[in-house]
């Protein structure tokens, strides 16, 4: 286990003190400045029908763990899908496959380390979103369970799976670096227009890696309950619009408990 | 401790071989290889260290099927490949730690090692900067000190002395020697010199094919009382190529001093002894 963590620690260190770490963070932090737009702005992230929450710790909570969860989802993968390629191209491999390291342990090794490069950027996104609910918030009181929780039911997970797709894609497409973007590319698209699409049309109800489908039906519930609404879409990312004909409603609450995790 | 190779063929292609019936038993000691470019050197290296799997023979440490039980060798085994690599954003200490945790080593005593080492290879006092902003040499000696890090009883370094500077050379020749008193370390190089000076046996190979295995005295001999030097004309010398072994030419005004190796020496020619890289040369060019 020591041995594990040690080698999660240098390929983790190795990455992380990379220009591409730094550029993939600073467009990240960038974004997520942008995942809550001031009350005047003409474009919206995440919208139930017509209505988008007030700016309290809940919705920016929720709203910065979804669109964290869909955009470093997609640009992470960029990022750590090279972790066994670059072994194979420095050689380095070709020392490690001379030690009794099991192709399981060194496969998990790169899992946990992709996982702790973007749990690093979740991490510093998370202080942002903070920083931005101070920003943009003023009639709310701050709470932090509010932010926490859905990063870590939403936005981890989906990191998670991320870290592994990258992994396996690599174990079973070896060097093939375009065809692994494309067919990555190709399975965000369906994800994002599965989690999209009507309640109860959905191609596949469950298809949700990125957690978000959970979050946006639950919100949708919460609408129709509260302003007698038959809301049954979800729109999540930049939709730009000049109507002023959005409501906006209050979500007091977490969607989501550490059950969801189960 | 004694690895024995017998038989051993690799086949990349229908007819192209890396290695071919190669049979060789290998002793505590330092084995140098020597050969060409291409004549299956690292194919062979790469089998020993259990990288690459042999497409017939067979492969044993101390009667132990090394393609069975690769973990056999693993545990004992330090390798320094020939185009060897590093992560550039890792300093010394780290990227140490990291291989060391690869190959299982750990415990209290693993930063005196890795101290030791990097002072064996003349890199403590830069241990602290990212190995990206060492020199190819630099990175050649954290390569080799990654080889020592388990304390190995097998060691293979593939071309460890490309980048070094002479007085790395020697350093690393020094290193070397200490520790062959107890283990089996198998040196490939085509630079004659490195391997003269701290090899106890040389292995010849040329097209995957082994030519000659020995002390460097019995493979000296073979061309013992055969090497000669002469002055010829320069408008001579493309024809006394033809015709004759030559390893060596040295420019002088209008003549050329040749080095050659024959059974019936030219007139005016003076016996030279015979050197390890005379007998290199006769022997990969009298299988061409």
């Amino acid at each position: 286990m020591k041995h594990l963590i040690t080698i999660i620690k240098g390929d983790y260190l190795q990455r992380t003190r990379s220009y591409a770490f730094l550029v993939t963070l600073a467009i990240t932090l960038y974004m997520a400045y942008t995942f809550v737009p001031p009350v005047d702005a003409n474009y919206t992230t995440v919208r139930i029908g017509n209505y988008v929450g007030d700016y309290n710790s809940a919705w920016i909570g929720h709203v910065t763990a979804m669109m964290t969860s869909v955009f470093l989802t997609l640009i992470g993968f960029f990022l750590i899908n090279n972790s066994v390629k670059k072994d194979v191209e420095t050689e380095v491999g070709m020392i490690i496959a001379t030690t009794r390291v099991s192709n399981f342990n060194y496969l998990m090794s790169k899992v946990l380390s992709n996982f702790f490069v973007l749990l690093s950027i979740v991490g510093i996104v998370l202080f942002m979103s903070i920083l931005v609910f101070f920003l943009r918030s003023k009639d709310f009181p701050f709470e932090i369970t509010q932010f926490i929780l859905p990063y870590v039911v939403v936005t981890l997970p989906s990191m998670f799976f991320v870290s592994c797709v990258a992994v396996v894609a690599e174990v079973f497409l070896g060097r093939r670096s375009v065809i692994q973007y494309i067919l990555f590319f190709a399975l965000f698209n369906i994800v994002m227009a599965n989690v999209q699409m009507k309640q109860g049309t959905e191609m596949l109800t469950y298809f949700d890696p990125f957690g978000v489908k959970v979050v946006t039906l639950q919100m949708e519930d919460f609408v129709n309950a509260h302003y007698r609404e038959e809301v049954s879409v979800a729109s999540m990312g930049f939709v730009f619009s000049d109507e002023k004909m959005i409501s906006r409603c209050l979500f007091l609450k977490a969607f989501i408990g550490l059950s969801f995790l189960l | 401790m004694s690895l024995v190779i017998e038989n051993l063929s690799k086949k990349y292609t229908k007819e192209k071989f890396g290695l071919q019936n190669y049979s060789i038993t290998i002793e505590k000691g330092i084995l140098g290889l020597l050969g060409p470019n291409g004549a299956g050197k690292s194919t062979l290296m790469k089998i020993i260290a259990t990288i690459s799997q042999p497409t017939s023979g067979s492969l044993t440490l101390d009667g132990h099927d090394l393609v069975k039980e690769p973990n056999y060798i693993r545990k004992v085994l330090g390798y320094l490949p020939q185009d060897f690599g590093v992560y550039p954003n890792l300093n010394a200490y780290e990227f140490l730690e990291y291989i060391a945790a690869m190959k299982g080593v750990g415990g209290p005593s693993l930063k005196a090692r890795i101290e030791m080492l990097l002072e064996g290879v003349n890199l403590i006092e830069v241990a602290k900067r990212p190995i990206g902003t060492y020199s190819g040499g630099m990175k050649q000696r954290i390569g080799i000190a990654q080889a020592l890090l388990n304390d190995p009883k097998v060691l293979i370094f593939d071309e460890p002395t490309v980048g070094l500077d002479p007085e790395e050379r020697v350093r690393f020749r020094n290193l070397i020697s200490d520790l062959a008193h107890d283990c089996i370390i198998i040196l490939s190089s085509h630079i004659v010199s490195d391997i003269e000076t701290i090899a106890d046996e040389v292995a010849i190979m040329k097209g995957g094919l082994l030519i000659t295995k020995g002390s460097q005295h019995d493979v000296i001999k073979k061309v013992e009382g055969k090497v000669f030097e002469t002055l010829i004309d320069n408008s001579l010398l493309d024809e006394f190529k033809r015709t004759n072994h030559v390893v060596n030419t040295i420019r002088q005004k209008d003549k050329t001093r040749v080095r050659y190796i024959s059974d019936q020496p030219v007139a005016e020619s003076t016996s030279y002894q015979a050197s390890l890289e005379d007998a290199y040369l006769f022997l990969t060019k009298a299988t061409a």
